[in-house]
């Protein structure tokens, strides 16, 4: 009763306060000591929440509507969250923290049933996604590796690990759903492709283990043959079969498909929100680049070195860069000269001839396949001697070709780039560009080649060797299978390449300079760098790989696991015992979403022949899944087809062009709708920022103002609590706010002096002539009346003033950008101020910036009071 | 309880996990991390709040040891200018890990680089950074040069010093400063 009435008395004066504009705190005077001195005697924090909550609560309900109130705490919820990036020290966040909580634990009080359903689904969500990044950080492996990498060679090498580790869980759930709806319901199911008796009795089982022959690999679930769902006739065509069934009980054929799309689908997604989640960074970066040194000199130390090797090595990097921009700077514009043009232009001409070539070797080895089904026993071929090595050899054609090709091709783009002499940037842009056109081209020769090949499968029986061996006169051929068994020999091959790269380039070379053989060369190159662009794109080759391979050969993925988790740890030995850090700087924010791009890319790539193979080709009449069907995606029309008539209309018509070509239409519309958005937005952005800026230079001399009058203030009064302190803030920060909505709107001359210099920094050059460019500045300022028509912001708190009444918006912490940095200008004017030691050199500590909390407070938290109030943050530490 | 009996209270470890961007699994390494460099200072089973390390043990962590702005650091983090306490050094590791937006680094690197403190980047200040970064073969006049032109690129209201507005400006449009500005300490 007695509590009540106090609290209706209080209510009426903080309406009256709220008139006035006097108050913006959450609580009247009275009540916000109550509290205080309550917290300070409390010894438990359980018992203060209660109390709290009793204390304050019949204040609210008549202030605010229940809607109101839900979308208060909403927001204080929000707030609370973002604690974390507020610049305070600890235990200001925390006293902040739970003296949020407790509000809101007031405010939660006065919602509705719905809304407090809404509310603790939120909690509930939040608290989830907390554990869920607790077991993910706890299940994220090799940190330590990569970390110890990072701090030996910087940033830039770690991001070709953490890409590694990322495919390598890419793979893992690849592997995860092919082993989960395809391989393991085929290997329970008992079914099979037999092997015929004849090769039984004959062939090898096992042959030389990568080229994926033998009867025991070449029948099994590792590839497409083998797949099959116990039908063993081939299905008959509905005209004369009206319910041809794609097998019984689990359809293996469909299977087949969803679980192709499943993985297409889950990998563009994956690349799609990682690539965003790098672009959100890299968006904020502009695309000119206008501080050619202020980067250098405030965002080029890379603080994850540890090694001090590496840190001497970056300074004297750093050195020799900053040095070279100031040549740059100077002398600014560089001819290139005619002769190093048409040199330009004939190692461009040479090495797309060289390519061509390379194409159509590829395309020849492809050709010429040996289309044995039968296998070269590693045993029996050496006992055959020189011409066992050479059918090994010929097994192997196409994937020795490839290989070669990608080995020697970039050695050649290397010697290239000596002779072209492109500025490094650029270079290594030529160079990424190249890498990437060798290997896309090799992949779709390859791909092309095999398709167009493979027909002449069907007809020819099998081509036999002049060998000891059977001939299976059996007219078995299995295109599928083929592809799938070169594409798997390609994949082992190329990380054998890879190894055998390592230890030509990384650890012969370390010998070499370790035993100083030829001391001169081994002084002038040292050991070999570790060449993250072409190890990047080894990585994006690889996965290209097994994104065309998964449809003909399941297990790719899986092995491309294990592919890659080996790699992974010789990679990480042989970097940190063999290599040097790299020369090269490079931008690893914008490299990463390149990774991202790259990949992307190769995945839409490897998504039409792998459509083509689905719709187009005839598979294969006595092997697969699909055998006996028109095309694989039959299989899908045929279930259609037995589905009930209506669904089957309704398919049938989304088929037809009435359906695509409006489609089709309407997504142009949606895409054009999008990039004009996209553009405004854009415009839109950029007003925003300008006006933002202009804020700041106008709040900067106001702060100053008031900052000095606030001091005077508080030497007044004996108010050290933390309410006052952020109270004081909010006032501030609202007087500043109308000041500034005033001055907008006068859109005074003065305000454009301020702008004029920025526009200056970006357009003119002359801006570097000195002394006459403030007075330039002013003249200039006349020309540019836009800004009444740029689009408002409004301090947040403003709005809110206009809208709720004066508690909603209470302590409300700096929540948006300009208000923080309002607080922060604040701080510096304050407390330069201060060190100048001009108002009030005794109470240094006022200059602190946020809010002050007193250690009894704080210590509240954990049931120690303490009525001692001292400063614990000042930004200033002399 | 009793052998479960963990290092902070789950109350604390909550409050500890809203306030940074770690879990609590990490949250224990760190002053596992912490409390291995002068076990004696700080017991490594029982978490004392309190307890501060002197910068220079606190730089025997090898993420400070070839930092050249370690001393900077300390001096940004520790709250009450002489040692750091284990709140501190998250602040610290939270600042600097992988999650932690462009703002919150900007403003703390905006103080690690004010060297004399005046909430203002001279050119003194830029002067030592570039002392920091580069090696002995800078010369001074190198040095002079980069100062002007540093201060043509950003100093917009020509005042021979950076504020925090142009200063974080500059910075929001370097694209790799989130990628570099961090330390994985866990």
């Amino acid at each position: 009763m007695d509590r009540h009435r106090e609290s209706s008395h209080e209510q009426r004066q903080r309406q009256k306060m709220s008139r006035t504009g006097l108050s913006r705190a959450g609580m009247s005077e009275s009540e916000f000591m109550a509290r205080q001195r309550y917290l300070e005697n409390s010894s438990t924090r359980a018992i203060s929440d209660h109390s709290m909550a009793v204390a304050s609560q019949p204040v609210i309900p008549q202030l605010l509507s229940s809607n109101e109130v839900h979308k208060y705490v909403k927001e204080q919820r929000e707030i609370i969250n973002n604690f974390r990036s507020q610049p305070w020290p600890m235990q200001m966040k925390m006293a902040a923290l739970m003296m949020y909580k407790e509000n809101v634990a007031v405010y939660a009080g006065q919602m509705n049933t719905l809304d407090t359903f809404k509310d603790n689904f939120s909690i509930a969500t939040g608290a989830f996604r907390r554990r869920f990044r607790n077991i993910r950080s706890s299940l994220t492996i090799w940190n330590s590796i990569i970390k110890r990498i990072e701090g030996r060679f910087g940033s830039s090498v770690a991001s070709f690990f953490n890409f590694l580790r990322w495919l390598c869980a890419l793979n893992l759930i690849m592997s995860f759903i092919i082993l989960a709806f395809l391989v393991l319901p085929q290997a329970s199911s008992g079914h099979g492709l037999q092997v015929p008796a004849q090769i039984r009795e004959n062939g090898s089982p096992l042959s030389f283990i990568v080229d994926g022959k033998g009867y025991l690999l070449e029948y099994s679930v590792l590839f497409h043959g083998f797949y099959d769902s116990g039908k063993n006739e081939p299905y008959v065509a509905p005209p004369h079969n009206p319910n041809p069934a794609i097998g019984t009980g689990y359809k293996l054929p469909l299977a087949y498909l969803g679980v192709i799309a499943a993985i297409f689908v889950v990998c563009i997604l994956a690349i799609l929100v990682r690539m965003v989640k790098k672009y959100k960074i890299l968006q904020k970066a502009s695309i000119s680049e206008q501080y050619l040194f202020a980067w250098k000199v405030f965002a080029s130390w890379d603080f994850t070195i540890t090694s001090h090797e590496t840190a001497v090595y970056k300074r004297l990097r750093l050195t020799t860069l900053l040095k070279e921009t100031i040549v740059e700077a100077d002398s600014n514009d560089r001819q290139t000269s005619w002769k190093l043009i048409v040199i330009r232009l004939a190692v461009h001409v040479v090495l797309f001839i060289l390519l061509c070539a390379s194409a159509y070797a590829i395309y020849l080895a492809v050709e010429n396949i040996d289309y044995s089904t039968v296998s070269v026993n590693f045993v029996d071929a050496l006992k055959l001697g020189l011409k066992g090595i050479w059918l090994i050899m010929r097994s192997f054609q196409v994937q020795a070709v490839i290989v070669t090709c990608n080995f020697v091709f970039p050695i050649m783009f290397q010697v290239a780039q000596l002779i072209e002499q492109h500025h490094p940037r650029t270079a290594l842009k030529v160079m990424l560009a190249r890498l990437f056109v060798l290997y896309i081209t090799s992949l779709y020769v390859l791909i092309i080649a095999l398709f167009t090949f493979n027909r002449t499968c069907e007809n020819t029986t099998t081509v036999l060797t002049n060998a000891t061996f059977i001939d299976s006169d059996e007219n078995y051929c299995c295109w599928e299978t083929v592809m799938g068994q070169e594409l798997y020999k390609l994949s082992i091959t190329h990380f054998f390449a890879e190894l055998f790269s390592i230890a030509v380039v990384d650890i012969a070379r370390w010998i070499a300079v370790k035993t100083y053989i030829c001391p001169r060369i081994s002084e002038k190159f040292g050991l070999a760098e570790f060449n993250l662009a072409r190890n990047i794109l080894k990585l994006v080759y690889g996965q290209a790989l097994v994104w065309f391979g998964v449809l003909f050969c399941p297990l790719l993925p899986i092995i491309n696991l294990l592919k890659y988790i080996l790699l992974f740890y010789i990679r990480a030995l042989v970097v940190s015992l063999f290599n040097k850090p790299p020369q090269t700087l490079f931008r690893v924010a914008s490299t990463k979403t390149f990774y991202m791009a790259l990949l992307l890319l190769n995945i839409f790539l490897c998504i039409f022949p792998i459509s083509y193979a689905v719709i187009q080709e005839v598979p294969s009449t006595t092997c697969g899944p699909f055998r006996g069907l028109p095309s694989m995606s039959h299989a899908v029309t045929y279930e259609i087809d037995r589905w009930p008539v209506i669904i089957q209309t309704v398919v049938n018509y989304v088929n037809t062009p009435t359906i695509i070509i409006p489609l089709i239409g309407l997504l142009c519309i949606v895409i054009s709708y999008f990039a004009s958005l996209a553009n405004a937005l854009k415009e839109v952005n950029k007003d925003l920022r300008l006006q933002l800026h202009l804020e700041l230079k106008a709040a900067r001399d106001k702060i100053y103002r008031d900052a000095i009058k606030l001091k005077k203030q508080d030497t007044e009064s004996e108010d050290l609590s933390s309410f006052s302190l952020i109270r004081r803030h909010e006032q501030l920060q609202q007087e500043l706010n109308s000041e500034l909505t005033q001055r907008f709107s006068k859109t005074s001359n003065t305000m454009f002096s301020y702008v004029r210099p920025f526009e200056q920094v970006q357009i003119n050059d002359s801006f570097a002539s000195g002394s006459s460019s403030s007075d330039s500045s002013r003249i200039r300022s006349d020309n540019y009346t836009d800004i009444s028509t740029l689009p408002r912001i409004q301090a947040s708190t403003d709005i809110e003033n206009d809208e709720l009444p004066v508690t909603v918006s209470t302590f409300l912490p700096p929540k948006n950008k300009e208000t923080l940095k309002h607080h922060q200008s604040a701080e510096k004017e304050r407390s330069q101020q201060d060190s100048e030691g001009s108002v009030n050199p005794q109470r240094r500590h006022y200059s602190a910036p946020t809010p002050q909390i007193t250690v009894g407070f704080v210590n509240s938290i954990h049931g120690r009071p303490r009525s001692r109030s001292t400063p614990l943050w000042t930004s200033n530490q002399k | 309880m009793g052998n479960r009996k963990s290092l902070f209270d789950q109350d604390r470890l909550n409050a500890y996990q809203e306030c940074t961007y770690f879990t609590e699994k990490q949250i224990k390494k760190l002053y596992k991390r912490f409390s291995s460099l002068n076990s004696k200072k700080i017991n490594p089973r029982k978490a004392n709040v309190d307890a501060r390390l002197s910068f220079s043990e606190m730089q025997q962590l090898p993420e400070l040891k070839e930092n050249p702005f370690k001393d900077r650091i300390c001096a940004v983090f520790s709250t009450n200018g002489r040692g750091i306490s284990f709140e501190d050094f998250l602040d610290m590791c939270s600042v600097f890990s992988a999650h932690a937006p462009w703002e919150l680094k900007a403003s703390y690197a905006f103080r690690i680089f004010d060297f004399d403190s005046d909430a203002f980047l001279s050119s003194s200040d830029i002067e030592q950074i570039l002392s920091c970064i580069t090696s002995s073969s800078f010369t001074d006049e190198d040095m002079s040069t980069v100062v002007e032109y540093v201060m043509k690129e950003v100093d917009i209201d020509q005042d021979k010093k950076l504020s925090y507005p142009e200063f974080e400006h500059v910075v929001s449009k370097a694209p790799d400063f989130t990628e570099l500005f961090k330390m994985t300490i866990v």
